[in-house]
């Protein structure tokens, strides 16, 4: 009968996401104290009830930057016991599962993240290293010559079966996310509202808005700290996946092959990138545990093995870089392509999607904002 | 006095309750170079009583801020003020709110209070309302983090029972933490404490066992006790000790704290019945925000202090969601099964509106002037006959916002006693004082701009007495 009532004794834990996330929101549609926080206050008055799909694209509108539950008068310990971050990080995690293609793989990985992680990277390890053996060299033994270790079709083989995999299940996955969300009514797209989502998901605009003061020890109110590192990991990310591609363009089309010098393009920008990474993850690692309310907010393993995997990626492929001259050479080339191309095949299961969630959410949040006018704000 | 067990160091200023009002009043007597004691009842994360609640304040301004549309003027702001009081105002007091207001504005930014941008459609208060960002809460959490800066000593679940006087000058007071009992001296105090609604004893002493039956939308902390020693002391009264701010909303709210989310805002659509199943007033009689305030005292002077605001499926919509879910059913007799009241009688009041309906354009945001003939009480407004299933009910008590009894006081914020001279070291501020200025009625916002105008008057004024 009554929602409310029904759940405030319940552990919320023990409640199917959805459930939760409906009642919380249901309580915030009441209130409305928040509407000027972020878009997932404004996106709620575009409705009356929240089904499924609804509570999935409010859940991945959330960027988490907890303002919302600093300033809720009904957080715990009130009976209401409201925490839309944690209830809307619950929801997300389940989605990630949800809409991956195929879901079994999603749900998969969701149980075991970071064993999976794990055995992959290891697995495609070992895998280039018996390849290789199966292989005739052909190219010279120089020192610091990654193709004597791993020849570069088999290098090459990898990373494009794996980058062709994790493309594939990636869109698959985010078709279905958007079909789901967008099924009730497709609002009209304007090149306007794709401009806005796309600059308000890379600056990460409703992350920061209300944390610009604050300090990472600070376990409590808000802080710059978490946009700064995921800033840092996500253009470092990107930095190092430019860096590949140079690297490509140079061997196919220059018809230069590696090693490349220090002060070559590939290298510097992998330099650059390798180091934004190993910072930005840090930064993550660091504020995991260092604030209480991080911790609780039911990605845990999820965001432990993204951050974790991405930093060992950057330490691998920086102490690649400064050891490639010498005879750790080749066990560091093994285990950084075989995170890195690891970490490719699970992208489609990791916390990685959910910066597509995210972005698709916020293009469907601005097209329905130039379409919608929601109920007016209440009083006391 | 006998209770106390220990003494503590003596403090220049004691601020008794942290909402909106002591927060102002401590900062400012703090940046004055006061030290300052600040004493909670409440525990850390329910802190700041009803401004807890709360989401804008009402100010008078020239042209548009940031946070503001249009301009609204000292002589609207007075006027919209008096029209709800009836005149139940001290002018000289309203003047002073009225005036400081869009200096209070630009000190709450100053001190770090956040306000969105004018929105629209907020029940046209973008004129003359700013609205904080998040609330009332996020408020609170910004003035506490400036106060704890400042060095002002903000002590927690620390209750205060009683002060001692000399001479009408306040010396000491005594007050218990965790039932451990202390004194402590200072040179002046400020009482913003809030009323008394939370209080079961002296709400039971003016209504009697009704009292049992209204619900506290706001803190559970606001005992009174402070006003109450204030009484003892001769203090001189302001506001009716026999009213308070009443609500009518839904019954299934909790007991204390159930804030914004149980409003409801239906009754106008569809028509409201007591446990008899017999209706008691006009729904119609105005727009619904003119007209909230009343309901609860209506809702209150029925049996049981309940009532159910019942409506058609024709009107779904035209109100705001409200938290609680509807009651609903497909006939009457069911729906008055689920609301546990008479089915014949309900079947019978609704038949007898429906008959009473005429024909005629109803439109949902003017008063329309749809009404019911040869029917007690009329409906003036939106009065639609009740025939298109399914049925919805909401169950309506009373909801007690604030109780009017509060101490008066000067242009400087001390409290008076009843010789008509001033206390010269106890200032007053907020809902404790409020009844000087809204001593009936209510105006969406001035609670705030009382408590945070008078806040810093006492702030600077106990600091000035050092």
């Amino acid at each position: 009968m009554n929602k409310i009532e029904n759940l405030l004794n319940i552990d919320v834990s023990s409640v199917d996401p959805s459930v939760e996330a409906d009642r919380t929101l249901t309580v915030c549609n009441a209130c409305r104290y928040c509407e000027g926080y972020c878009p997932v206050f404004k996106a709620i008055t575009y409705r009356r009830v929240f089904d499924n799909p609804d509570l999935d694209y409010l859940a991945n509108l959330c960027h988490q930057c907890g303002a919302c539950y600093q300033a809720c008068q009904y957080a715990p310990p009130h009976e209401f016991g409201i925490d839309v971050p944690k209830a809307l990080s619950l929801l997300r995690a389940e989605n990630y599962a949800r809409y991956a293609w195929p879901q079994r793989a999603g749900k998969l990985f969701q149980n075991n993240p970071t064993w999976l992680s794990l055995i992959t990277g290891l697995c495609l390890a070992l895998l280039m290293y018996l390849s290789n053996a199966s292989v005739s060299i052909d190219e010279t033994t120089d020192s610091g010559n990654f193709y004597s270790i791993i020849s570069h079709s088999v290098m090459v083989a990898f990373a494009g079966l794996t980058f062709a995999c994790a493309s594939i299940a990636l869109v698959l996955g985010m078709r279905r996310y958007w079909q789901a969300i967008t099924d009730k009514a497709t609002p009209s797209f304007s090149l306007a509202a794709l401009n806005k989502a796309v600059r308000a998901g890379l600056n990460l605009t409703h992350l920061s808005k209300h944390n610009q003061v604050g300090c990472p020890g600070d376990s409590e109110g808000p802080s710059p700290w978490k946009r700064y590192s995921h800033q840092l990991t996500l253009w470092g990310f990107l930095l190092c996946f430019v860096s590949t591609c140079t690297a490509t363009a140079y061997h196919y089309l220059l018809g230069i092959t590696a090693p490349y010098p220090y002060q070559s393009i590939p290298v510097l920008i992998g330099t650059l990138g390798g180091l934004m990474l190993l910072s930005g993850t840090s930064g993550f690692i660091y504020l995991k545990f260092n604030q209480r309310r991080a911790m609780q907010m039911g990605q845990l393993q999820l965001d432990l093995t993204l951050t974790t995997s991405l930093w060992l990626i950057a330490l691998s492929g920086l102490l690649l870089l400064v050891l490639r001259e010498t005879n750790a050479m080749p066990a560091l080339l093994l285990v950084h392509l075989g995170f890195v191309f690891g970490f490719f095949i699970t992208m489609p299961y990791s916390k990685m999607v959910h910066g597509l969630f995210r972005m698709l959410s916020l293009i469907l949040f601005y097209a329905e904002t130039e379409d919608a006018v929601g109920d007016p704000a209440g009083s006391e | 006095m006998t209770l106390t067990k220990s003494v503590q160091q003596k403090a220049d200023i004691i601020v008794v309750g942290a909402g909106h009002a002591g927060l102002c009043a401590a900062i400012t007597a703090a940046e004055s170079g006061a030290a300052v004691l600040l004493l909670e009842v409440s525990p850390k994360a329910m802190r700041g009583g009803n401004s807890r609640h709360t989401r804008n304040l009402r100010v008078a301004h020239q042209a548009p801020t940031a946070t503001l549309d249009g301009a609204y003027s000292e002589a609207e702001y007075l006027q919209d003020l008096l029209t709800v009081t009836s005149g139940n105002t001290n002018q000289a007091l309203a003047s002073i709110m009225i005036t400081e207001s869009e200096a209070l504005l630009t000190w709450l930014g100053a001190h770090g209070v956040t306000f969105q941008k004018a929105i629209s459609g907020s029940l046209n208060l973008e004129k003359t309302n700013a609205f904080f960002l998040g609330g009332g809460k996020a408020l609170l959490n910004s003035l506490y983090h400036r106060a704890e800066a400042l060095g002002v000593d903000i002590r927690y679940e620390t209750e205060v029972l009683q002060l001692k006087l000399c001479d009408d000058r306040f010396k000491a007071l005594s007050c218990d933490h965790r039932g451990q009992r202390t004194y402590i001296p200072a040179d002046a105090v400020i009482l913003t404490s809030g009323g008394f609604q939370a209080n079961e004893d002296w709400m039971r002493s003016i209504w009697g066992k009704a009292a049992d039956n209204f619900l506290i939308r706001g803190t559970p902390y606001n005992k009174g006790l402070p006003l109450k020693d204030m009484i003892r002391h001769k203090a001189r009264l302001t506001g009716d000790a026999k009213q308070c701010h009443a609500v009518a909303i839904d019954a299934r709210a909790p007991k204390y704290d159930g804030g914004i989310v149980s409003r409801l805002d239906c009754v106008s659509y569809g028509i409201v019945v007591n446990n008899k199943a017999l209706r008691f007033y006009d729904e119609g009689e105005d727009y619904w925000p003119k007209r909230y305030a009343i309901w609860g005292r209506l809702v209150a002077q029925q049996p049981e202090q309940i009532a159910f605001a019942i409506l058609d499926s024709k009107t779904v919509g035209l109100y705001m969601p409200s938290v609680y879910p509807p009651i609903v059913a497909n006939d009457i007799k069911t729906l008055a099964g689920l609301l546990d009241i008479d089915p014949f009688a309900l079947q019978a009041t609704i038949n007898h509106f429906n008959h009473s309906t005429c024909s005629g354009e109803f439109q949902a945001k003017t008063l329309d002037g749809l009404a019911t003939q040869n029917i007690e009480p009329r409906k003036s407004n939106w009065a639609l006959p009740l025939d298109t299933p399914p049925y919805i009910a909401f169950p309506l008590k009373p909801g007690i916002t604030f109780t009017y009894l509060g101490l008066e006081v000067n242009s400087t914020a001390n409290a008076i006693g009843q010789s008509g001279k001033p206390f010269p070291n106890i200032f007053a501020a907020g809902e404790i004082m409020a009844g000087n200025i809204l001593g009936q009625g209510y105006c969406a916002g001035t609670g705030m701009t009382i408590g945070g105008v008078f806040g810093r008057i006492a702030g600077r004024e106990a600091a000035a007495c050092l």
